[in-house]
């Protein structure tokens, strides 16, 4: 890699083929994953969201609860994504990262999401790329198969279909491995 | 990979005291500004201002992502005179009408203006009601710029620890509510997210 220079003395690597070459995948992802959820909890501090398939930190926004099917990750919640413990219109976010493709009927579980976030409600979702990121697909334990993992073009598709919903951000141009989608429910 | 990023692969690793010890500083940084402006230009609507910017500095004009002066609603204004910089002037006096942008952002700006107060103030003027204003610091525990320096942009005149910014910020500006503010995204920089609330009327 041979570094341009834009006069200042910086080197702009960031922007050329090589961004994410040599870095690392997890600390990257985490990075992003951590200004995600706190942007998401910071813009609706007088309500309460979930973050499904998130598990115990020694940090989270104080207004986001963690939920899993897995015990392991000591959740606030235990409890499966397509039947969500809590009334309809009820949440003000759902995050949700590295967990929809985990779960069989992606349709059936944005439905479910959507049915609970109130109207104006964010849902922010990450979501590896298939394209470069692939699970293995022998895997059978809970939470570890990953039956629904797609492409950005596919997972498109499917968000479509919701008529509900409305998209605020498509980026799969954040990292080499993962896309991010952010959907507002309409107020209706 | 080099070997000291093997670390990085637990869980334990990332919420421990040593997050963000052995790693690259500027990769993070840029990581973090990066999806942070991505997030503000996607969820807030309306014309967005970056004092101080483009931001980050290192990232030319071809870039579609990442970077203000290539996303359409910023207008980024500076008092340098950089390349991709879409007006010059100066954060203490701001050269656009009072309540003219819905979101004022900030990053690595404000420990080089000399009279902070005015600079905050001016930001105060520009936004609109229910507007944001989000900056981020560097922290003077952890990052000592070099306070002697002649260059342009490169001396720092009042550096900042978390608390004594949000102090004189929340002095100033009294009026707003205070949605985030993170001295743990990384080991050398802070943040604060605040949102205008409506304006009481004066008798």
């Amino acid at each position: 890699m041979t570094p341009k220079s834009d006069g200042y003395g910086h080197e702009y690597w960031w922007d050329g083929p090589d961004r994410f070459e040599n870095v690392n995948r997890n600390v990257i992802s985490w990075a992003q994953h951590e200004v995600l959820f706190n942007m998401i909890s910071a813009l609706a501090p007088e309500h309460i969201g979930l973050n499904i398939g998130g598990r115990q930190g020694t940090y989270r926004p104080n207004n986001c609860f963690s939920l899993n099917i897995n015990r392991k990750f000591l959740p606030d919640i235990i409890g499966r994504g397509e039947q969500l413990p809590v009334k309809t219109n009820s949440l003000g976010f759902i995050i949700s990262s590295h967990t929809l493709e985990h779960i069989k009927n992606t349709e059936v579980v944005l439905k479910e999401w959507i049915r609970v976030v109130i109207p104006g409600g964010l849902i922010a979702i990450t979501l590896p790329d298939k394209n470069f990121f692939l699970h293995d697909p022998d895997v059978t334990a809970d939470g570890e198969a990953a039956p629904s993992e797609m492409t950005p073009d596919a997972c498109f598709e499917i968000l479509k279909c919701f008529k509900s919903v409305e998209l605020l951000l498509f980026n799969t141009r954040k990292n080499n491995f993962d896309f991010e989608v952010i959907l507002r429910k309409k107020e209706s | 990979m080099p070997a000291f990023y093997e670390h990085a692969n637990s869980m334990e690793w990332w919420d421990g005291p040593d997050r963000f010890k052995r790693i690259n500083r500027a990769e993070v940084a840029v990581i973090q500004t990066e999806s942070i402006l991505t997030l503000l230009d996607s969820l807030i609507s309306g014309k967005k201002l970056d004092v101080g910017g483009p931001t980050p500095p290192h990232i030319p004009p071809s870039s579609t992502h990442g970077h203000t002066a290539s996303l359409s609603n910023f207008v980024t204004c500076n008092i340098a005179k950089r390349s991709y910089v879409s007006l010059l002037g100066d954060g203490c006096v701001l050269p656009f009408k009072t309540n003219s942008f819905s979101l004022v952002f900030s990053s690595h700006a404000i420990e080089h203006i000399y009279d902070a107060n005015k600079f905050i103030s001016e930001c105060d003027r520009v936004l609109k009601p229910c507007g944001f204003l989000f900056i981020i610091c560097p922290d003077r525990i952890v990052n000592i710029h070099n306070c002697n320096s002649e260059k342009p942009g490169e001396r720092s005149y009042e550096e900042f620890a978390p608390d004594e910014l949000l102090i004189k910020i929340r002095t100033i500006l009294p009026q707003y509510e205070l949605l985030q503010f993170n001295s743990r995204n990384n080991n050398f920089d802070f943040e604060i997210f605040m949102k205008k609330l409506r304006e009481k009327k004066e008798n």
